[in-house]
Order: structure tokens, then C-alpha cells, then sequence
């Protein structure tokens, strides 16, 4: 019920940006416990929204017929009431942007609903608002609340094939919306980092609700993000603390090798440890400032929180390590496992400049390695800090006919590539020189990084109208792998589902949905812009 | 991988090396190869007539249908670059329904093996039009003589193949890629390469993940001096991150040979285990196939004769030395030891007496660590003993003001 009217209220979608950022500058502003506050703005955006909703409905009336309308009204109602009472939740910070993201992908269903809904009328209109519940209970976010889910139970069992259809493109639609979310502005970014990822492995960590457990499931994604954190960012650092007995502990100290962390991980696999006692926040954190102390100016200084206790033990007050924390401009990103914790949210809050974004409630494992993931991007750079060169060396590769050592490992090996400003030989880059303390890299390490400064645009999904009013052919392929793109049609009424194209701005090429995923996920540079002979 | 395992018991080998021939039963299996054969038209065709067009792709066609011969299960793709249509492919067809072209069945024999026609006969066919249509533009662009500069697009090429890379990875399991790029220089060519930087070097990223190695034919013009000749650094560093091959050849005589010694015979042996007891060092990724020797008494003899890459077989060409260098962004010199934006990661040779900000991003820099790199730099030109001015450094001012990186941060926040 919720999702059909937030389909309507969202079909522009910078009124609710414009709504969020209203909301986070309360938020800062005003202490967040004024849960009054909270309300007004939320019922403000009601009432903008309902306005639009106004709007939009005289433009399209004409095809509608009053019924639905009726209808609608009475939704926005339920609406209203439902958002009273949720605004007494604690997680309610962050289900908004759960709800977001429902709300896009709502904005696309609701699209192909209307189209719908003109052709069909009212028994089609009643029909779908019982699919539409259905949907909103298998959609209902947090794992714990979902029914037992019998997959299949799905198949050939639904009385409307339109309706599976429509749930399976929502599917696809909703992880795209996802990606497209991911903002395509140029940022200056803080290419050259340090990070340091704090597990939590106190005894909550044992639970079972996240498969193995929460523990195990958290060091599996911490080793894939380990790699995928280095292939992205291959001039950075990382280190990895945990939290255990009301102690902080150094499982690998800062270090450029992603193999050392994974190496230290997987050590605490092998030797089964077992989470046990408290957590401490503020040991944690200290340790991490610790950790970040000697790190030169010019990186940037991150914290990345697994947080899955609800409680924190602390030898002092929290609140003073946060203020040192902001000071050295260590930015300190919390990913909770279990529910909203007012601490980390406030640590997280002012840590980064009053933005709400860094804190984050995981809702299943699929949504923990997805916010995880989240951190691999470089952050933008704060308001006011240093710009600056950096020193570094640019060795050639040298083979040799007879073995030396290595000054970083003193092993034996032939070949390698030596420090152009004081001649010792390393055998991996990137490196800090062990001798000279100079930063050693590959100009291929720094191309790496590029595709973070200059982010390819997004491509736009062409609107099935295209196809219907003949603009371009029913049949084509994927301009760069030739693939045929698929016609999804509704079995009943025959109308396309969507066009399943997905075109670029500017060479205005079309793309199939795998190719765009592959372009801007790995490639990073379009094809049909990069074929072009003349600017 | 189940594959593999299975070979192994079929044909164990007696840890001998030197049995080639056992491979080749192997290869028959399933271990199927799709190459993209990407012609760089957009060069290729501004060739003289002695090495033009024709001749080249007579010599690529043979190299095609052997590829296609080796096993039934093999895979092509041809993909060309043009001035006036961008990305073209010439196989696998895109428009099947190509009727108009009925009589032009006749550029093949009748008799010809059917899997070799049907790709052959799709590409020449479509490069006839095109080779027509740029003659017909070239003579009518000599009255004008116009001498435009045109962007190299063959990083976009480069892209869509790995696109199709992709899609047959996803769809089978055993087959294994590789590209072929075959690109050209002419005397007084008039495509700009330097944009195409970031484009190839992502490329080749994209290549490394999908492990799939590129491989580079450069054909020089006659015309050309062997002087003047500049490789192609981009392609090169492609080919060493990929471990493809890279070959330059200044005729076209013989291409074929080149085409079938080198490059066809690195197809076998890359896409290829040779026996799950030979770790093979798949270089693309690094990453070692190591099969557990499941019980099997006899590996540690097999241990013994480890092939540590195709190397060891085949001596490949090897590129001398790649230039991996950066060159500066104000003065275009290779750096050895440079200064880099921390914002747009621009390489600067030397710090300008008046540089405050980045020359390339704009970002204003910190007065205080610019004035070090400074005083190094002074430093630097006045010394000639390069290792120890870091030392001297240290002593003269312990307070840090030119101290290391690490003294300098660590006395930061004291500051705040």
C-alpha cells in the first residue's frame, strides 16, 4: 500500500533529495532526539509530495478514470497515518534510505503502471493494488520480518503472469536503480589512502542470523573487500583491528600488500577463533587514531566500523576520543549489523562533517557486502583540506642475468626494479622504498585510479514509447557486443514490458543491460564515445 | 576443471615434457578458444598498394580458417575500426538477412569447407564495401586535399571486444579468449594516439580481469624508415600486462608466417593446460594452478618438472623493455623521480618557482610541504649524491621543517 503511494510522491525525484538534505541539515542543526521535529519534515514532504501528486493526476486524468483517484486519496491517508506511527521506530534514520531506494525503484513500476492502468481500467486498477500488496510484504526490507520464503512455491502458482512479469523486472530495475543511484559528478577525491577496518568480535558476533554466523560472515566479505580495495586504490593502506574482551587488538598493522591482511584473516580462520566478551568503541577508536598517527598528510584518514553489538564497554567518556577524532580529521564510516545504535550514528555524524551518510544498517548479508563495498570508493575531500604534491619514484623494470637480493624482502631474484633516487632494488611496486623512505609506483597504478577522478556517465534507459511510435526498429543489438536485445512483453496485453536498452548521452549508442553493467562496473569507458573519429 | 581431472587420468603422462603430442589429445577436448582478430582499418587502409589492404587480409584469412581447423569447437571474431563507421564487426554477422549480396557468392570456391566459408565469406564481404567506399571518398578528397586530424578510435574497438569477450565468457564455461590486435603506421598518418591513454590503460585492466591476453601485430609501412619508427607504447604495455606477444614486422610478405609461428602457436599453448601435473603460471593473473594430486603416488616425480610458463616450451619475442615511464605534464620528459597531485594524480617533473597551484586540476596546494619539495629540489640540483641528501636533510633540521613525511604529520595535530 505504502510503496503505491510513494510511487506517485516521488516521481520527481529532487524533491525528495531536496527533502533529505532538508532533513539532514535539521538533523545537524537541531539535536536528533527532537523526534518532533522529525515529524514536521516528514509530513512536509508529505504534503509537497501529495501536491505533486495533485498535478501529475490533472495532467493524466484524462486517461483515468475518478475511481482511482478516489482510491489514491484514500491511500495517501493511510499513508499519513503509517508514517506517524513509524516515526516513533529507532531505526528510522535509517530505513529512510532504505525507503529511498524503494522509492526510485517504485518510480520506474509506477511508470509502467500507468501505462497500464490507460489501457486497462478500473478491474485491472483493483487487481493490481492486491499484487502491489503482495509485493510490498516480500519487499519489506529487514530480513527477520519477511515471511518464510518458498521459492518454489513462485513458480507457475501465480494466478497473473503480468504480475510475475512486472515482480521480475522490478527485480532487475531495482538492483539497476541501485548502481544508477551512484552519483557521476567529478569529485576532488582523496585518491591515496589509509584505512583501517575495525571487526567487532565480541560474543554478539557469534550469532547465527547472518549465514554461517555473523563472525564468520563478516571475514569473508572482509577478505573480498581486502581485494577489491586494493585492485581500486592500489597506491593505499590498510590495517585491520578487532574488537574482543572489552580490548582493541592489531590483527595486521597498516600496510600496502593485500595479500599480508588476507594472509592475517585467514590465520584467524584457520585457528577457529571464536568471538568472546565486550566490545569497546573507544578502544577501538583509539587504537585506530593510533594506528593513523604516523600517516603523512597528504592521505586520507578512514575508519571503517563492523559493528554487531548493540552495547559498547568503555574505559572513559566516548565523546572526548570523538572530538580528538575530528580534529585529526579521521573519518570514521559504521556499518551496523543488527539495529541503529545512537553512539555510532553520532560517531559517524560528526566524524564526517554532519553527513548521515556513514552510518549504515545492514539488512541481510546481500546488503552488508553491498555497504561494504560502498567504502571502496575514494570519499570526496573535505571542505578545506591540503592539497599537495607528493614525492614520488618512477623505477624501470631491470633483468638480470645473475640473482641479487631484494632490499624489501632480502630474498634471492632476478629482476626487479630499482629505487631511481638511492638504487636499492625492490621486487614489488607499489612499494615505500625500505632505504630511502621514497614512494615507488607503476604509472599503471596510477591509471587505475583515473576512473575515479573522470567516472563514465550513466546511461539513460531508453522509454519504451521509442519502440512504439517507430523511432527506432523493434529488432536491434547491443551496439558492442552484438547481442540481440531481448522484447519483453506482458503475456496478455502484448505491450512491451521495457525496452531493456540502455543508451549513453552522448554518442547515443544503445547497450544491452549486461554490457552497461560490464562498462561501468570494470571498463570504465564507453565504447561508442571512444569510436569516434571527430570530436 | 572437472575437465582437467579427467584428462589426467585418461592420459597420464610420464611427467615427460617432451610429449607435445599428448597435448594435442587434450586440446581436443573440450578446451575450446574464441579469438578476436581486431584490425585497426583506420590505419591499415592509408597503405600503399605493395602492402595494402588485400594482402593483408589474405594472410589473415588463412590465419582465421587455421584457427577455426584446430578444433570444431573454436571461435572467431573479427572487428575493424573505420573512419566512417566507427566500430564495424565483420563476424559473427549482425544482419543476417544480406541478400543483395547473392552473386557475390562467387569470391569462394564452391568446394570450400563450410565452417572456413561462412566466416570468410561475412568478412570479405564486408570489407569489400567498405574498401570501396574509402576509395572511392579518398579520390575524391585528393582535389581537396585535406589533411584533418582524426582520433585513433581504437581503444573503442578494443572496448567492444572485450564486451563480446564477455558475453561468450558468460554463456560457456571451458572457452577460453584472446585478441589479436593487428595495427599499422604510415608515413604521414594523421590519426592522433595520445588521447587514447586512460581508454587502453582501462582496457587493460578490463583484459587482466577477464584474463584474457592481447596479443599485437604492428605492421610498418615501406615507406617508412626504419628510423622513425616509434612503438606503440600503449599497445605494449597492453601486451606485458596481458602477457601477450608484441611484434612489429616492416613487410608483408610472409605475413603469414609471422601470423602462424607466433601467434597462432602461443593460441594452443595459452589456452591450454598441458597436464594438470605441470603448474602452469598463467601470468595473466598471477594466479597458479595448482591441482591437488588427488592420492596420486607418483607427484613428486611429477613436481619435479614443473613448467613454470608457456616459456619454457616456446621462446616467445620478447619486447626488450617497455616503457612504463610517465612523461611530465609541464614539460612532456620522462620522470624517474616525480611530483604527483594528490587531487588529479598529474606528474610534474619540477616544481616552477611560482607554482601555488595544480597546472592541471587548479586545487591550491599547502604553502608549507610545497616550500620542502622545494628546498629539496634546491638541493637536489646542487648535490649530485643523490642518497644522502635525505640524511643531511635530517641532521641539519631535526625540527622537521624538511623532515620526513612521517615526522611532519605526526607533528601536526599538536599544532591543531
Amino acid at each position: 500500500m505504502s510503496d503505491n503511494i510513494k510511487i506517485e510522491l516521488s516521481d520527481d525525484e529532487d524533491i525528495i533529495l531536496s527533502n533529505k538534505n532538508q532533513k539532514k541539515h535539521k538533523i545537524a542543526a537541531i539535536d536528533d532526539e527532537e523526534e518532533s521535529d522529525r515529524v514536521l519534515s516528514k509530513s512536509e514532504k508529505l504534503k509537497n509530495l501529495s501536491k505533486q501528486v495533485d498535478e501529475e493526476r490533472k495532467l493524466q486524468m484524462d486517461s483515468e478514470n475518478n475511481v482511482k483517484k478516489e482510491n489514491d486519496e484514500t491511500k495517501i491517508n493511510i499513508k499519513r497515518e503509517r508514517s506517524g506511527s513509524d516515526n516513533s521506530n529507532l531505526s528510522d534514520v535509517s530505513s529512510d534510505e532504505d525507503e529511498d531506494l524503494e522509492l526510485k525503484n517504485a518510480i520506474k513500476k509506477r511508470k509502467l503502471d500507468e501505462k497500464e492502468a490507460a489501457k486497462k481500467a478500473e478491474l485491472d486498477a483493483k487487481k493490481k493494488k492486491d499484487e502491489e500488496d503482495e509485493k510490498n510484504k516480500q519487499q519489506s526490507g529487514y530480513s527477520w520480518e519477511d515471511k518464510i520464503q518458498r521459492p518454489w512455491d513462485i513458480v507457475g502458482t501465480t494466478p497473473n503472469e503480468d504480475a510475475q512479469d512486472q515482480q521480475l523486472l522490478n527485480k532487475i530495475l531495482h538492483t539497476r536503480n541501485q548502481k544508477q543511484a551512484v552519483n557521476t559528478t567529478p569529485l576532488q577525491r582523496g585518491i591515496i589512502r589509509s584505512m583501517i577496518i575495525i571487526i567487532d568480535m565480541s560474543q554478539t558476533m557469534a550469532e547465527k542470523d547472518y549465514r554461517p554466523s555473523r563472525f564468520q560472515n563478516v571475514l569473508n566479505n572482509t577478505i573480498q573487500f581486502i581485494q577489491e580495495f586494493f585492485n581500486m586504490n592500489p597506491i593505499s593502506q590498510l590495517g585491520v583491528v578487532s574488537l574482543k574482551d572489552g580490548l582493541a587488538q592489531v590483527i595486521s598493522p597498516l600496510n600496502g600488500s593485500p595479500k599480508f591482511h588476507v594472509d592475517a584473516l585467514l590465520q584467524l580462520k584457520h585457528e577457529r577463533v571464536e568471538p568472546r566478551g565486550f566490545a569497546s568503541l573507544q578502544n577501538g577508536l583509539e587504537l585506530a587514531r593510533g594506528m593513523l598517527m604516523g600517516v603523512s598528510t597528504h592521505c586520507t584518514k578512514e575508519v571503517v566500523l563492523l559493528y554487531g553489538s548493540l552495547s559498547s564497554t568503555d574505559p572513559g567518556n566516548i565523546m572526548d576520543t570523538v572530538t580528538v577524532l575530528k580534529e585529526q580529521e579521521v573519518r570514521v564510516a559504521i556499518i551496523g549489523l543488527v539495529a541503529q545504535v545512537n553512539i555510532c550514528e553520532k560517531i559517524s555524524r560528526i566524524t564526517n562533517m554532519s553527513d548521515n551518510s556513514y552510518y549504515n544498517v545492514a539488512m541481510n548479508e546481500q546488503h552488508f557486502s553491498e555497504l561494504l563495498m560502498e567504502r571502496i570508493k575514494p570519499l570526496p575531500l573535505a571542505e578545506g583540506s591540503e592539497f599537495t604534491l607528493i614525492k614520488m619514484g618512477f623505477p624501470t623494470r631491470i633483468i638480470e642475468s645473475t640473482p641479487s637480493f631484494c632490499s624489501c624482502h632480502s630474498k634471492l631474484n632476478r629482476g626487479g626494479y630499482y629505487c631511481p633516487s638511492c638504487n636499492s632494488k625492490v621486487c614489488n611496486l607499489p612499494i615505500e622504498c625500505p632505504s630511502c623512505e621514497l614512494m615507488l609506483i607503476l604509472s599503471t597504478h596510477l591509471a587505475r585510479s583515473y576512473h575515479h577522478l573522470i567516472p563514465l556517465k550513466n546511461y539513460q534507459e531508453v522509454p519504451v514509447e521509442e519502440i512504439e511510435k517507430g523511432l527506432i526498429p523493434k529488432y536491434a543489438s547491443c551496439f558492442s557486443c552484438k547481442r540481440d536485445f531481448p522484447l519483453l512483453k506482458r503475456s496478455k496485453s502484448n505491450s512491451l514490458l521495457s525496452t531493456m536498452r540502455y543508451r549513453c548521452v552522448d554518442c547515443e549508442k544503445d547497450f544491452c543491460m549486461e554490457c552497461d553493467d560490464l562498462i561501468h562496473g570494470l571498463l570504465h569507458n564507453c565504447p561508442g564515445c571512444e569510436s569516434k573519429v571527430v570530436l | 576443471m572437472e575437465n582437467i581431472i579427467d584428462n589426467r587420468n585418461i592420459y597420464n603422462l610420464n611427467n615427460n615434457i617432451n610429449t607435445l603430442n599428448n597435448d594435442k589429445l587434450i586440446l581436443h577436448d573440450e578446451n575450446s578458444s574464441l579469438l578476436i582478430i581486431v584490425i585497426d582499418l583506420q590505419q591499415l587502409i592509408q597503405f600503399d598498394s605493395d602492402n595494402d589492404i588485400t594482402t593483408i587480409m589474405k594472410n589473415i584469412i588463412i590465419f582465421i580458417n587455421a584457427h577455426i581447423a584446430y578444433s570444431s569447437s573454436n571461435k572467431v571474431c573479427c572487428i575493424i575500426n573505420d573512419d566512417k563507421h566507427g566500430v564495424q564487426y565483420l563476424y559473427p554477422n549482425e544482419d543476417e538477412d544480406d541478400d543483395e549480396d547473392q552473386e557475390n557468392q562467387s569470391i569462394l570456391n564452391e568446394d570450400m569447407y563450410q565452417g572456413f566459408k561462412k566466416v570468410d565469406e561475412s568478412i570479405l564481404r564486408k570489407l569489400e564495401k567498405i574498401v570501396a567506399e574509402h576509395k572511392k571518398e579518398a579520390s575524391e578528397a585528393k582535389n581537396t586535399s585535406n589533411s584533418k586530424k582524426k582520433r585513433s578510435s581504437l581503444a573503442g574497438v578494443i572496448s567492444c571486444g572485450l564486451t563480446y569477450i564477455h558475453r561468450i565468457l558468460k554463456a560457456s564455461i571451458s572457452i577460453r579468449a584472446r585478441m589479436l590486435v593487428i595495427t599499422g603506421e604510415t608515413l604521414n598518418s594523421n590519426i592522433i594516439q595520445s588521447h587514447q591513454y586512460i581508454p587502453i590503460m582501462n582496457c587493460i585492466f578490463t583484459a587482466m580481469k577477464l584474463k584474457c591476453p592481447i596479443d599485437v601485430l604492428k605492421i610498418n609501412d615501406i615507406n617508412l624508415n626504419s628510423d622513425s619508427t616509434k612503438s606503440n607504447s600503449f599497445l605494449q604495455q597492453a601486451t606485458d600486462a596481458t602477457s601477450g606477444i608484441y611484434l612489429e614486422i616492416n613487410t608483408t610478405n610472409g605475413m603469414i608466417q609471422y601470423l602462424t609461428t607466433i601467434f597462432y602457436l602461443n593460441t594452443l599453448i595459452t589456452s591450454t593446460t598441458i597436464d594438470n601435473k605441470l603448474k602452469i603460471n598463467n601470468s595473466v593473473d598471477k594466479l597458479e594452478i595448482e591441482i591437488t594430486n588427488n592420492g596420486d603416488d607418483n607427484a613428486d616425480e611429477g613436481e619435479e618438472v614443473l613448467v613454470t610458463s608457456h616459456n619454457d616450451i616456446l621462446l616467445k619475442p620478447t619486447t626488450s623493455q617497455v616503457d612504463f615511464r610517465t612523461s611530465c605534464f609541464l614539460t612532456g620528459k620522462t620522470v624517474a623521480i616525480g611530483f604527483v597531485c594528490n587531487v588529479c594524480l598529474v606528474v610534474l617533473s619540477y616544481i616552477p618557482t611560482s607554482l601555488k597551484d595544480c597546472p592541471c586540476c587548479g586545487s591550491k596546494f599547502d604553502i608549507k610541504t610545497l616550500k620542502k619539495l622545494k628546498y629539496w629540489q634546491l638541493q637536489q640540483s646542487s648535490t649530485n649524491k643523490r642518497g644522502f641528501i635525505k640524511k643531511i636533510a635530517k641532521t641539519n633540521n631535526p625540527n622537521g621543517k624538511n623532515g620526513t613525511a612521517a615526522g611532519s604529520s605526526a607533528s601536526k595535530p599538536i599544532e591543531l
